[in-house]
């Protein structure tokens, strides 16, 4: 597994159909693709965590964790207010497809995280969609976004091994094409409903 | 407590202290657009007040003498009052929601707006819980209708243009090609191209004599006057109708086709799955789909934009027109349909559905001639349905969105094109790409998919556009 | 589009305000008969009047004018009809709206008319006044409360 460099990039920009890694559309290619990252845009829109009623997010409620966040938007340009403690998912601007060799590690760029944002994610070989950013501010000022703004850099690796196939299959159906920032599926998550079925609800005493 | 004058007039005194304290709240809560706010708190609250000193003179005089006649301007301000006017306008900007917006084809329509009228507008989005498209501005004639009837102006020159959506479809990109006709009701009603059409044909008077007898009175009317009135309600209808779609075809071409095509499927499907009869039945308000149909396809050809189609592409088109035509039930007999008042009816029969068929038809050609005009290099081309086709296949069949091509911003037309064209052909090769197209949810799932992909295309091609420029 | 394609309702309603108002007009045109001066307003509506009744003679000259936001030439000519007393040919429906439109004329410059004039002038406002009338009643606006 080896890190991507500039001129690798551009090679999976030009091959055909599966093979090829898409990132769309680069406004500003000149800037954005670095020696071995490609810097990416916030996009416009915004779920941001609200203080609810019943404030537990607990996999074995049935309320979907949409219903903890509140949506919004602002236009290319604006501004967005990220408070102290306050956890936002955004997304890029830019649509990514993996093709199923390639694996994506998504970091903040050094200047913001020098601002107290920073953020690290997996992007999975065969991946579609925006990149949800789970943003979160841990200096003690609100820091203003604007959407548009570079904001995290993506660098791609090579995959190694066999059964890359099957991890596509599970990647994809999980997360299919999204255009927004998506939140998380945890509670698709198999395991507490083994959990559930071989610790939770027969405790042996 | 009395019937009386002063009672009534207290009535509506306190409805307009009520009604200021609701414009005062909703002034704090139309959050983030300060045009808004500044609507109601600089036109709205004034114009409130302005109507409530009227009622207040009059009660004081009323209260001084009992025997005090009710002044004219107090009349006026109180039609005013009574016909809803201002309240509705004050209701859809309560109603309109930022959160719930189209917000991905409206930029489109802004822009076009932007072009072709005017860069002085705010969109009040009003989401509704009815299917129900509506495009209209709600200012101007309120302004206009304050000035001329209790003098009061306003140098606030800025539209303020109501869309009315269907919540539940906001992000149903196959379905908001119907905003295309819409916006064509509206540059229709900013430039009268109706009255103008209409008017002309109206001069050939040979052809009016032609339906007859067409109303049943107590005292026997049978008049050009009377027979325009009727024309004005019904043709003048129909002639706004083909305007839109030709707006509507014009703009998006065979998108918009197959946008009516499934809407009119889905009203005609109706009729069948209830009455067992599939129906083309025409309306005081609308031509029949066939003639409809009819005139978008020819439009599509005309334009050049039906040839580029390959044959599947096609097919969906001709088949669809092949049978609405042989569907239509053209005309019913009927006496009561159109109440124009007590004592005049309008008998529908053969004569006069024939006569508003030709007199339609006869205003298709300068319908053409005056929106392709005015739409000037908004006009879709032959070159964007190509453009359409390559971004399904090299795309939207690879879960890519439509949003580039070679290496440009792709235009709107194509993107929302492209949707319907991928749509239409590449659902097998999608399932392979897109593991959740399976199980009884699969249909649905594919179309949400696709409307992921083509409401991202719109974003980021129009800042991609933006960007570039 | 949808739902008007769906909805079969086809009633004529008035779907648009008169661009005067009727009580006003009234009021004008008494005052000019006592020789009294007009306000701004009155001085505007009699104007508006006499635009209303130009844009439906030139409709009936086979040109279409716009005279207010929201209403065309063939509009404003349906509106006229309804306010006539008896049925017309198109040309005199013109004569109508032409003597309507001197009797304005006449009563602005020598404020006076004969009593017959005024009669029917006074008729046909009270048409006028009908059809506003209905107009305001028809709760078409029914979604208003905040």
């Amino acid at each position: 597994m080896g890190i991507l460099t500039s001129d690798k990039i551009k090679e999976y920009f030009l091959k055909s159909s599966d093979d090829k890694l898409i990132v769309t559309p680069i406004l500003d290619p000149d800037t954005q693709l670095g020696l071995t990252t490609i810097d990416l845009r916030l996009g416009p829109k915004f779920k941001v965590d609200l203080r609810t009623r019943e404030p537990v997010i607990d996999l074995n409620d049935e309320r979907p964790i949409e219903t903890f966040f509140d949506h919004t938007y602002r236009n290319f340009g604006e501004r967005f207010l990220l408070y102290p403690n306050q956890l936002v998912l955004a997304s890029t601007f830019e649509y990514v497809k993996l093709p199923k060799d390639l694996f994506g590690l998504l970091i903040t760029r050094s200047s913001w995280n020098r601002l107290g944002i920073n953020l690290t994610s997996i992007v999975q070989p065969g991946y579609a969609g925006v990149l949800t950013l789970e943003l979160m501010n841990k200096s003690s000022n609100p820091i203003a976004l604007y959407v548009g703004l570079r904001l995290v850099q993506l660098c791609l690796f090579t995959v190694e091994g066999t059964n890359s196939d099957q991890y596509i299959t599970q990647s994809i159906s999980k997360y299919v094409a999204h255009s927004e920032p998506k939140t998380s599926n945890i509670s698709e998550d198999k395991d507490i409903e083994i959990l559930n079925n071989k610790f939770r609800n027969t405790i042996r005493h | 407590m009395l019937t009386s004058e002063l009672s009534y007039l207290n009535g509506l005194i306190n409805d307009l202290y009520d009604f200021e304290e609701e414009l005062k709240r909703l002034s704090l809560k139309v959050y983030p657009s300060p045009v808004l706010k500044q609507f109601i708190t600089k036109e709205l609250i004034p114009i409130v007040l302005n109507i409530r000193d009227i009622f207040i003179k009059d009660k004081a005089k009323l209260d001084e003498d009992p025997h005090y006649n009710i002044s004219a301007k107090t009349k006026a301000a109180e039609i005013i009052w009574s016909s809803g006017y201002l309240q509705h306008f004050a209701w859809a900007i309560s109603e309109s929601n930022i959160k719930s917006y189209p917000l991905e084809i409206m930029s489109f329509f802004k822009d076009l707006i932007h072009e072709l009228d005017t860069s002085n507008f705010e969109i009040l989005a009003v989401p509704s819980h009815e299917i129900n498209f509506s495009f209209s501005e709600v200012w101007l004639p309120l302004k206009d209708y304050l000035e001329k009837n209790i003098g009061l102006k306003s140098n606030n020159e800025t539209l303020l243009i109501k869309l009315t959506f269907p919540h539940t479809h906001r992000h149903n990109l196959f379905l908001s090609c119907i905003y295309a006709h819409e916006i064509g009701h509206y540059f229709d009603r900013r430039n009268d191209f109706w009255g103008d059409i209409f008017t002309k044909v109206i001069k050939d008077r040979f052809i009016l004599k032609k339906f007859k007898p067409i109303l049943r009175t107590s005292s026997d009317v049978d008049n050009d006057a009377i027979r325009i009135v009727i024309l004005q309600k019904v043709l003048g209808s129909w002639i706004r109708e083909a305007i839109a779609d030709c707006f509507a075809v014009c703009l998006l071409g065979p998108a918009y086709v197959y946008s009516t095509m499934e809407f009119n499927i889905f009203s005609s499907g109706r009729q069948q799955f209830h009455n067992n009869l599939l129906m083309n039945i025409y309306s005081l308000t609308h031509p029949p789909n066939h003639l409809r149909n009819n005139f978008q396809v020819k439009l599509l050809k005309e334009l050049g934009l039906f040839r580029v189609l390959n044959n599947r592409l096609k097919n969906e088109i001709t088949e669809y027109n092949d049978q609405i035509n042989k569907s239509a039930s053209y005309y019913r007999d009927s006496e009561t349909r159109l109440d124009l008042d007590d004592t005049l009816y309008l008998v529908e029969n053969k004569e006069f559905y024939d006569v508003i068929e030709e007199l339609w038809k006869s205003t298709l050609t300068p319908i053409k001639s005056r929106v392709k005009s005015f739409l000037k290099n908004n006009v879709m081309t032959p070159k964007q349905v190509e453009e359409a086709l390559r971004l399904a296949e090299e795309r939207i069949k690879l879960a890519v969105p439509p949003n580039e091509y070679e290496g440009k911003a792709a235009s709107v037309p194509a993107i929302l094109n492209a949707g319907w064209f991928a749509r239409l052909q590449y659902r097998a090769d999608m399932e392979k790409v897109l593991n959740n197209i399976k199980g009884e949810k699969a249909d649905y799932n594919f179309l949400e998919n696709l409307n992921s992909l083509i409401r991202y295309a719109l974003y980021a091609s129009q800042v991609h556009k933006r960007w570039q420029e | 589009m949808v739902m008007s394609i769906l909805n079969m309702r086809e009633d004529y309603q008035i779907n648009q305000p008169l661009g005067f108002n009727t009580h006003i007009l009234l009021e004008a045109l008494q005052k000019m008969k006592n020789h009294e001066g007009l306000d701004e307003l009155e001085a505007a509506t009699m104007k508006y009047t006499v635009d209303f009744l130009s844009v439906v003679i030139s409709f009936c000259e086979g040109e279409n004018k716009r005279y207010m936001a929201g209403m065309s030439g063939p509009e404003a000519f349906s509106l006229f009809v309804r306010t006539l007393a008896e049925s017309f040919t198109l040309e005199g429906v013109k004569q109508q709206a032409e003597d309507f439109k001197n009797l304005l004329d006449t009563l602005n410059q020598c404020g006076s008319i004969s009593d017959q004039e005024w009669n029917k002038l006074n008729k046909w406002i009270h048409s006028l006044m009908d059809i506003e009338y209905q107009w305001s009643s028809a709760e078409r606006f029914s979604r208003w409360r905040l």
